[in-house]
């Protein structure tokens, strides 16, 4: 009869943890990350009389989580692609949205100055046509200012986007370690045996948000802990340690940020999440398009003064430059190496400005000969200056000084042209119409023959080797981004799409389904009160022996 | 299979918002009258919307230049017209003038009148248009074309002090038009001033305003020479040739503000077609995407009513 009694009891005790499960499942039915669990009960080992091998009753062997490796790697790789997608596609809509913009776009500005331009050549004498050139040419260097400020903005977002994924993988990264440690501390309890399933699930769900920021590959160790690699293998947890990422402007420009592990630079290497997303729109949205716009703007100011400044104003003097770029009007920015010897300077050449290319150039010195590299395809030239101090680059052209061996110099002709471009002429005399002057201040007013070159330069291909005008520079710009957020767009859809199989595929393995606890706790419930019924029965048993005694 | 419950919740909301977004594309195509509202929408398509736009803004642009054109040629062409009529008045003075019954009174009287013709006819020579610009100085034109010649203010003869050119206007992407004539072409340049005015002679002098100067004090010294009517009638072919050369560019103007239009319609139509939306598709779009919206919504609100739990 203590046998009854014990068999039953164990059965109590067995179906009560199967109900605290299913109550533990019901409450975390709205967790992230959760895996639903089940006491997964065994026969407690038989006892051998004559008889045989009486029954013991049932004990809990443990408490397993549902689980599945693959099923949780496939959800972490479509997580990362995801991130990366939706990051890139994000960030570049906005590029997307401001430069074909009826307001903000630069097109409609570029069109009404060059309509000015042509009231000029129709009508040379008149003082507000003039007036009018001179205002719609703030005006037009001002979109191009607003522009470049909003990819400057742009810029800016994203720099703070990287240094938030950077912190939030880094507190991440902390997070597991210290889970690995409590994990392999309560593991080591039951030499191994039990696992602390939730604090697994934890861990999981930070690796999932880590995921979501960086690509990373996890290995699971014997003790229980897992370690995590970013890049080509560089360590970010490793057992107890976590690693840290930081940022680190480049050498010769601060706003453009580097991925640190360890003081190592990694940001080549970094292939997906938010981190990948980000880097990638400013590598391949952000940039391009800056440069391309810088393009447009050195370009047109260049060919617009060269024109202009072969003319004549009303007040019979030759005309002078419309746009500047700098001061000097046409300096071209150098960021010299901090530990150069000589120095150089470098300025927009108006021979050449149709050989511009939307890239940075590195001119470095062998102590023979110069290297350009033009650093949007790294493609060298190499150029042997012998005794002269000028080189000739494409659209600009360089002054050496006192450069000696292993100097090296950044060169940006286009990435800060939209930004520094101003209009310098306010008085509307000034406008340089006339191709002829009878000397200072005998004007020729009616003469319109450099208004009609100047109005003539919109149409003229003068970019990009002689095959593009103003207009289709800016328009290769739009189109080169449109279809680059188009495709992000698509690929963050599909992504989504496989991010949400992959969701489907946990959550139905690990996820809680309600009716399916309902139905567990009508079973456990009846079979605890089976359970008990036997210890009545064990009772009433003892009472009928006992009454026979009596 | 089992489905988890929070996830079946999940899968009817993103469809739900999924739904949303389409909806809200499709109500925002319609507001704007656009099927592309982003460049990404259509990359290739806003390329073109860019070169359509372009090319319609830049032919209204020739329009106006066209416009400005015209207007000033107009006026050239009242001007010559006034021209000429002073000058058929002048040939039948000088035929008065030159006829053997002529007292010295009566031709004095006509001096006087041709005189004064002349000064209407320099008038019309200076004239300015609404800007102040002189029509016939060429590109000098805020220099009055012709005057006396101040240096032998006796003598009667005049200086041009404009220049030889025509101002061209960008009518077309490879034509222009001169919106003009320089006075030396329509009225005859001026005898060079190191020549004295009192060696002209009938018959020889080009600028028109010289040969009325020079008919006029003949007429007063009552010796009228009959050769004054040749120059006469060859400043009048000369300025009848401009008024015609005038005509044929207004002409020309018509024609290619005509071909402008179609043009600017042709690349509107294009244009129209690439980028705005098929309204009645878009429409019936937003109707069956409403459908969808409400059928996800309705399944969500019974699928969420179906628990075990509601019949322990």
């Amino acid at each position: 009869m203590s046998g009854i009694l014990g068999t039953a009891l164990s059965g109590l005790i067995a179906f009560q943890r199967s109900l605290d499960t299913t109550s533990h499942n019901i409450a975390n039915v709205n967790t992230d990350g959760y895996s639903r669990q089940r006491a997964e009960l065994a026969t407690r080992p038989a006892e051998f009389n004559g008889a045989g091998f009486i029954g013991q009753g049932v004990n809990v062997a443990t408490i397993s989580r549902s689980y599945d490796q693959f099923v949780t790697n496939q959800l972490t790789s479509s997580t990362t692609a995801f991130a990366e997608t939706r990051t890139l596609s994000t960030l570049a809509s906005q590029v997307d949205n401001i430069i074909a913009n009826e307001a903000t776009g630069l097109l409609p500005t570029l069109k009404s100055f060059f309509n000015t331009v042509n009231e000029v050549a129709n009508d040379p004498s008149s003082l507000p046509a003039r007036q009018a050139v001179t205002s719609e040419a703030g005006s037009l260097t001002q979109q191009f200012n607003a522009l470049s400020s909003q990819f400057e903005g742009l810029r800016n977002q994203t720099n703070k986007q990287l240094q938030t994924n950077v912190d939030d993988i880094n507190s991440f990264a902390e997070g597991i370690a210290a889970l690995n440690n409590k994990i392999v501390t309560d593991s080591s309890r039951t030499s191994g045996e039990q696992l602390p399933n939730d604090l697994i699930d934890q861990r999981d769900a930070l690796v999932a948000k880590i995921a979501e920021k960086i690509s990373v590959s996890t290995i699971a160790q014997q003790d229980g802990s897992i370690s995590l690699f970013v890049g080509q293998g560089q360590s970010l947890v490793l057992g107890v340690n976590a690693a840290k990422l930081s940022l680190a402007g480049s050498s010769n420009d601060p706003s453009h940020q580097n991925i640190l592990i360890g003081g190592l630079d990694i940001t080549r290497q970094i292939t997906g999440g938010e981190l990948s997303g980000a880097l990638k729109f400013r590598d391949e949205v952000l940039d391009p398009a800056q440069q391309q716009l810088g393009l447009v703007a050195a370009g047109f100011a260049v060919q617009f003064n060269t024109v202009h400044t072969a003319g004549f104003d009303l007040n019979g003097d030759a005309g002078t430059a419309v746009f500047s770029l700098g001061t000097p009007v046409l300096t071209v920015p150098v960021t010299p190496n901090p530990g150069n010897v000589g120095s150089i300077t470098a300025a927009y050449d108006p021979l050449t400005i149709g050989q511009l290319t939307p890239s940075d150039y590195e001119l470095s010195y062998d102590g023979t000969d110069y290297s350009l590299k033009r650093l949007s395809d790294n493609k060298i030239t190499t150029i042997t200056a012998g005794s002269s101090t000028t080189i000739n680059g494409p659209g600009f052209t360089l002054s050496t000084s006192a450069v000696s061996a292993n100097d090296s110099f950044l060169i940006r002709p286009t990435f800060d042209a939209a930004k520094k471009i101003t209009a310098l002429i306010t008085d509307p005399g000034k406008i340089a119409a006339a191709g002829t002057t009878g000397g200072s201040g005998s004007p020729v007013p009616g003469d319109n023959t450099v208004a009609l070159s100047l109005a003539d330069l919109e149409k003229k291909s003068v970019l990009l080797n002689g095959k593009a005008t103003f207009n289709d520079a800016y328009g290769q710009l739009v189109a080169k981004v449109g279809t680059l957020t188009h495709g992000a767009k698509i690929s963050s859809s599909a992504q989504e799409v496989l991010l949400n199989q992959a969701k489907q595929n946990r959550e139905n393995l690990a996820g809680v389904n309600l009716d399916e606890e309902a139905a567990n706790l009508i079973k456990f419930q009846q079979s605890y009160q089976a359970a008990a019924q036997v210890v009545s029965v064990a009772r009433s048993l003892f009472d009928t022996l006992i009454g026979a005694v009596r | 299979m089992r489905i988890s419950t929070s996830w079946a919740q999940q899968t009817s909301v993103n469809s739900i918002l999924e739904q949303q977004t389409r909806l809200n594309q499709t109500q925002l195509q319609l507001s704007t009258g656009k099927k592309i509202l982003t460049p990404s929408d259509d990359p290739a398509a806003t390329a073109r919307i860019i070169d359509l736009n372009q090319g319609i803004k830049q032919t209204e642009q020739y329009q106006s230049n066209i416009n400005a054109a015209r207007q000033r040629l107009t006026l050239e062409d009242g001007v010559l017209l006034s021209a000429t009529d002073v000058l058929q008045r002048v040939n039948e003075l000088g035929l008065q003038g030159l006829n053997a019954t002529s007292s010295p009174t009566d031709r004095t009287a006509i001096a006087v009148e041709i005189e004064e013709l002349n000064q209407q006819l320099v008038g019309l020579a200076n004239t300015r248009n609404a800007n102040g610009e002189h029509l016939f100085s060429g590109f000098k034109s805020a220099t009055q074309p012709f005057s006396k010649d101040p240096a032998v203010p006796s003598t009667g003869a005049y200086i041009y002090a404009g220049d030889k050119n025509q101002r061209p206007i960008q009518i077309d992407s490879d034509r222009q038009i001169a919106d003009g004539d320089y006075g030396s072409n329509v009225f005859g340049t001026p005898t060079p001033a190191t020549i004295p005015a009192t060696v002209l002679v009938p018959g020889s002098i080009a600028n028109v305003f010289e040969a009325l100067d020079k008919f006029a004090a003949d007429l007063r010294a009552n010796t009228p020479n009959s050769a004054s009517l040749d120059d006469i009638s060859k400043s009048l072919d000369k300025i009848l040739t401009v008024q015609s050369s005038v005509g044929t560019r207004l002409n020309a103007l018509d024609n290619q503000e005509g071909h402008n239009t179609d043009f600017v319609l042709n690349l509107k139509t294009v244009l129209s077609e690439t980028e705005d939306l098929d309204y009645a598709e878009a429409i019936s779009r937003f109707n069956q995407q409403t459908l969808s919206l409400q059928a996800a919504q309705q399944s969500f609100a019974q699928v969420k009513k179906l628990s075990l739990f509601n019949y322990l």
